[in-house]
């Protein structure tokens, strides 16, 4: 089923190395290219890759950005996604069931189909509820850039861009040459191993690339112990394994890609509970994606596309009690981006989408497949989304205007418009923004129409009915300024402030004691807060420190109460985050990073009411040195062996984990 | 370590890929080229300025000793993010090194051989053009004016970077421009009139 570590299989990584190895000498020596080393007819021929209407600075962009490149993830060392998120202000993380980890973001648990992860066009949430898995998931070593939007993407991304947007590029045929890397990791005495490789080639309007990665890890090598008191260690029993074969094919304006993806947990965490054994869960997505990119002449470009993605998630369970649900999503996409002046460009775009499902096998839920859904009539279902989107972006004197929207039509909820409105300004050394947004997010399919017979009523679990009858559709309204300054030589500091609000919020809830889960609207949830970003580039030495903060507003959701009124459930309040490189020399670089967060308040043993936990300090180091065609590099992850708590910001049964203490890894590495 | 399967395989694609990325491989190793992309226009923006100086003719008393190093002046605040150095360190062009000077004003920066003017309004560059007279200075902005206020090169990041020439700017402040650089031109103005050379 999946690309397990045989000897065929590595032997097929390796051959991927192999192979492409006799065409190094003519690529250059990174996945980035060398542009001081080009001549002016090169330098002329580099390619623009456009991710906004318009390309321009993230200081200009009408949104609030992050971007990181190879470089930076390559010099601190991250081993996967969720090392990259450590260090950007807003993001947390939290616990689902199943010992599942996922984001949070703002105060809000952004994990359940409030934030949209698109891993080189495809979207990864998973599309039965919407959630995305972090840990040991998007391995580093394949990114050539992550771009974070801080707030809604809505408007332009659809569905589940609520909160945020996670955008991974993987490293392409720019690339001109390969790569390969071995990370062995060892904490207290288990040892996990990430095998990550790749190439790209261009040859006149051809393009070829593919990443491949293989990782057998675990989660923690702490102890976990259940809010009934019964406990076991980790270090045997969380184990994650990850696969990821990701190929692109293109051809001229032509681009077609292939994405496998796997993710399988195996540890003792229930509902609540502990198992006697491990227990697995996966997720496994394949994807295809085609588009082409017609310019139709210099200042009209029209993009077709269609997507087709078949997932098994939540796969798994204990013989007698297990999911198998098998869904299909078809999006059929066209849109046209027209430069109208060197000032005004309009983006206009047209989507539709079918997400449907088939029930294998629902024994977890003690209903047989065939009455599973549609109100236990039938073992499939499918939903059809129509959605029409457009912005405008005007260059005026005073200001740059970004308006925009998007209508969506879902065959279960009805249909919505939501809006956006940004301004812009630059001046010298100086830039604000702000930034209105609304999102909508339409429930997935097993929230739907899943046959779960709990419901939400005044923020309390209650039986019946499903909430397939009553669910509506959540909406969330943001409101952000930012202000920046550059000062010279590198140095700048940028500060936001934002309020984000959703209405009528789709809530999970579980009752540990039976297992009943079901989803309900939760009245209104609302955060404010403030994000600052201070950074310092010079060729010898680079810093960056970020700092976080979210207020509960509102919160009338009494799963996600925390008892304190200006905290939601398991997510702290404050997040200090700091990265420092030093370029020893042209070869030699060393990166220390940090993040600290306050006290989160969560369920534990032996309470039964939220309390305060400590505080939280996560101290990296990574040294790596670098010949031309190879590196080697040293990590020590957790430095200081803290405990970083990963609690669950719901009131679903569990008790909080604690990531891996101290552990050290090597990345062994070669490009050509 | 033997992987748990859950209950039904729906997907079997495991078994193929790495034939799959063994044929890929074999294609990759076909293939070559040249395409270069990024999604940061100022990467070869910086590349653009460390590679000017192997083309344009200053006059022969520009350096006053053989190991003077070309002085690019940064003139307000600094698109480059730093990437500027990162490009230019240990560079030469026509072998000299180079050495890089940040300034919010024309009065701040010693004299040197390029400027790249960014982030000023209309009246502000046509004032330091104005400063700069017609000394041999190579200057270089991203404003979409800029030759149209006395500016001798305008960077402009479309699809591909772009680069247009204003030769009667160059010519009033004694630079040559090779016919190379026109090679790569897409627009340059001549005795006042725009010509387009390349879309």
């Amino acid at each position: 089923m999946f690309l397990p570590v045989t000897k065929n299989n590595l032997a097929a990584l390796g051959l991927v190395a192999l192979c492409a190895w006799p065409a190094a000498g003519n690529g250059t020596t990174n996945a980035v290219p060398d542009f001081g080393a080009l001549d002016l007819a090169q330098l002329a021929s580099v390619k623009i890759d456009i991710s906004s209407i318009n390309p321009r600075p993230a200081r200009e962009q009408p949104s609030i950005v992050s971007v990181i490149q190879a470089a930076q993830i390559r010099e601190m060392g991250a081993r996967d996604l969720m090392d990259i998120l450590q260090q950007v202000p807003g993001f947390g993380f939290g616990q689902d069931v199943n010992g599942v980890v996922g984001p949070s973001f703002r105060g809000l648990w952004a994990y359940e189909g409030k934030l949209q992860l698109i891993v080189d066009g495809v979207e990864f949430n998973e599309s039965l509820y919407g959630t995305t898995q972090l840990g040991h998931h998007i391995p580093a070593d394949a990114i050539a850039e992550v771009e974070i939007i801080r707030g809604p993407g809505s408007a332009k991304y659809g569905g589940t861009a609520e909160l945020a947007v996670i955008r991974v590029t993987t490293k392409g045929a720019n690339q001109n040459g390969g790569y390969g890397s071995v990370t062995p990791s060892v904490g207290a005495g288990k040892v996990g191993t990430d095998y990550t490789g790749g190439f790209g080639y261009t040859l006149g309007d051809y393009r070829v690339s593919a990443n491949a990665y293989v990782g057998e890890n675990f989660r923690s090598n702490r102890r976990y112990t259940a809010l009934d008191g019964t406990s076991f260690d980790m270090t045997r029993n969380s184990d994650i394994q990850s696969r990821l074969v990701d190929v692109d094919l293109g051809w001229k304006d032509l681009d077609v890609r292939l994405i496998y993806d796997l993710y399988q947990l195996s540890d003792r965490i229930d509902f609540g509970e502990t198992l006697p054994t491990t227990e697995p869960i996966s997720f496994e997505t394949l994807a295809a994606v085609a588009n082409y990119n017609w310019k139709v002449n210099d200042w009209l470009t029209v993009t077709p596309s269609v997507t087709y993605r078949r997932q098994t998630p939540w796969c798994g369970g204990v013989p007698g009690s297990t999911l198998e649900i098998v869904t299909d999503r078809y999006i059929g996409e066209l849109t046209a981006v027209a430069n109208l002046s060197p000032a005004a460009t309009l983006l206009i775009g047209l989507r539709y989408l079918r997400d449907s499902a088939e029930a294998e096998d629902t024994s977890f839920y003690g209903v047989a497949p065939a009455n599973f859904y549609n109100h236990g009539t039938s073992d499939t279902v499918a939903y059809d989304t129509y959605s029409a989107y457009s912005q405008f972006d005007w260059d005026l004197k005073w200001v740059n205007v970004t308006v925009g929207g998007r209508y969506e039509n879902q065959s279960a909820v009805g249909g919505k418009f939501v809006p956006r409105l940004g301004l812009t300004k630059t001046w010298d050394r100086f830039h604000l923004k702000l930034l209105y947004d609304q999102a909508y997010r339409t429930p997935n399919i097993n929230i739907l129409s899943s046959p779960a017979s709990v419901s939400l009523e005044n923020g309390l679990l209650i039986a019946g009915p499903p909430a397939s009858v009553t669910i509506k559709p959540e909406t969330t309204t943001s409101y952000q300024l930012e202000a920046g300054y550059v000062f010279n030589h590198g140095f700048a500091l940028t500060e936001n402030i934002f309020y984000m609000e959703i209405k009528d919020p789709v809530v999970y809830l579980v009752d540990p004691g039976t297992e009943q889960d079901g989803y309900g609207n939760g009245g209104k949830v609302s955060t404010y807060g403030t994000e600052v970003e201070l950074r310092y580039t010079r060729p010898k030495f680079s810093a960056a420190f970020g700092y976080s903060l979210y207020v509960v507003d509102q919160n009338t959701v009494a799963y996600w109460q925390s008892g304190d009124p200006r905290e939601n459930l398991g997510l702290p309040a404050d997040k200090f985050s700091a990265s420092a490189t030093w370029h020893v020399s042209d070869a030699l670089s060393w990166n220390v990073n940090s993040t600290f967060t306050t006290e989160q308040r969560a369920y534990i043993y032996p309470h039964t009411e939220p309390v305060d936990m400590n505080s939280t300090f996560r101290l990296n180091s990574f040294v790596e040195y670098r010949w031309p065609h190879a590196s080697i590099g040293l990590g020590v992850a957790n430095l200081l062996d803290q405990n970083q708590y990963i609690a669950q910001p719901y009131a679903g049964g569990e008790a909080p984990m604690i990531l891996t203490g101290r552990e050290f890894y090597f990345k062994f590495g070669f490009q050509f | 370590m033997e992987m748990t399967t859950p209950a039904r395989q729906q997907m079997r694609p495991g078994s193929a890929l790495g034939g799959i990325l063994a044929a890929l491989a074999l294609l990759a190793g076909l293939a070559r080229g040249e395409e270069r992309h990024t999604t940061n226009p100022h990467e070869v923006m910086a590349g653009y300025l460390r590679a000017l100086p192997a083309y344009v003719e200053w006059p022969t008393n520009t350096f006053a000793a053989p190991d003077e190093l070309w002085r690019i002046g940064l003139l307000g605040i600094d698109p480059f993010d730093g990437m500027l150095e990162k490009i230019l360190h240990d560079r030469q062009a026509a072998g000299r090194g180079f050495e890089i000077w940040h300034a919010p004003k024309l009065k701040d920066l010693p004299p040197c051989e390029i400027i790249f003017i960014a982030g000023k309004d209309a009246d502000e560059i046509k004032a330091i053009l104005k400063q700069l007279g017609s000394r041999p200075v190579l200057t270089v902005s991203e404003h979409d004016n800029f030759l149209v206020l006395g500016g001798v090169i305008q960077l402009r990041a479309r699809a591909t970077v772009q680069m247009t020439i204003n030769l009667d700017r160059a010519r009033a402040a004694h630079l040559k421009i090779p016919g190379k650089m026109l090679e790569v031109a897409s627009e340059v103005i001549e005795n006042g009139e725009r010509r387009i050379l390349k879309k």
